[in-house]
């Protein structure tokens, strides 16, 4: 069960960021933040294709955060979200045509076995 | 916004980022007119101070929602009433409204940096958690974490230093650069 959650987590937790980047990069820059802007904003990307899967995407993963977190510590939730910065800067660089040089590589699987090691400390 | 009185008391993560991101650098036109020089600061400093809230919501959001589920008690079903009940908790409340925060936040930044850019340098919020943890919880940080917490430091740094958008940006009104279609 745990493990089911965890790929829950991590599956439809990167299908959704990889969308909600394509999303609003096409909503343009949000540079707005007064309520009434950022209703004007929600309706507009109530809108938007790529949110209406990445979004949902990004509920199925937190509910299976949720649930995970309710039988087991947090320390058993991140380590496997830890390895999904090398995998979304793969897919940053092959899906979305980031530019990604050494020191985001560097960067990332730093950050991913920091990570690691916090959530197991 | 409230926020950018914040500022100067921000993280130091993006202090290294160039400040001209994608259409906020000085051309002859924009020079004549002096619009982009005024706009340029406070949409660095916002930019900034989105990260800011998207750490410190996700981290509050996480810890509330965490706190408020153990207190619950178990949530592995397929029927929606437990998660119903779940809700009923105030710390449960208080932690989904901070991840709304957090969502909002979140998208706000993607329509300004790459998404390569954000994930790692979002990542403080481990760092910020693991901090709480000791200074507020008393829990003791053990020596593999503040190893992790170096870590995920030098990261974040490699990635601050570089342009946080390379990606070209689309417009929904046309295939027009950001700046030609504003």
């Amino acid at each position: 069960m745990r493990w089911l959650l965890i790929a829950l987590i991590v599956i439809p937790g990167t299908i959704a960021d990889v969308l909600n980047t394509m999303g609003m990069r096409r909503n343009g820059e949000v540079y707005d933040f007064r309520p009434y802007a950022i209703l004007r904003l929600i309706a507009s990307l109530a809108r938007s294709p790529h949110l209406a899967v990445g979004v949902p995407a990004m509920a199925v993963s937190f509910f299976a955060l949720m649930a995970l977190l309710s039988i087991a510590n947090l320390s058993f939730a991140v380590p496997a979200t830890a390895s999904s910065y090398v995998l979304e800067t793969a897919l940053a660089k092959y899906i979305l045509k980031e530019h990604i040089g050494w020191r985001r590589w560097a960067g990332a699987s730093l950050v991913g076995c920091g990570v690691l090691l916090v959530s197991r400390g | 916004m409230a926020h950018d009185q914040a500022d100067s008391a921000e993280l130091q993560l993006t202090h290294e980022v160039p400040a001209p991101i994608l259409g906020a650098g000085p051309s002859t036109a924009t020079l004549a007119a002096g619009v982009f020089e005024d706009r340029s600061q406070p949409f660095c400093l916002k930019t900034r101070t989105i990260i800011l809230l998207l750490v410190v919501s996700n981290v509050l959001g996480n810890f509330t929602l965490s706190r408020g589920l153990h207190e619950v008690g178990r949530l592995v079903s397929f029927s929606p009433w437990p998660y119903i009940h779940a809700f009923l908790n105030p710390l449960v409340e208080v932690g989904v409204l901070l991840l709304i925060v957090w969502l909002i936040s979140q998208l706000s930044l993607l329509s300004r940096v790459d998404l390569s850019y954000m994930l790692p340098v979002t990542s403080v919020s481990y760092v910020l958690t693991a901090l709480m943890g000791e200074f507020l919880l008393h829990e003791r940080v053990s020596t593999e974490s503040w190893i992790g917490i170096g870590l995920i430091g030098l990261g974040v740094s490699l990635v601050a230093r570089t342009v946080p958008r390379t990606a070209p940006v689309l417009h929904k009104f046309g295939d027009l650069p950001y700046e030609a279609a504003q």
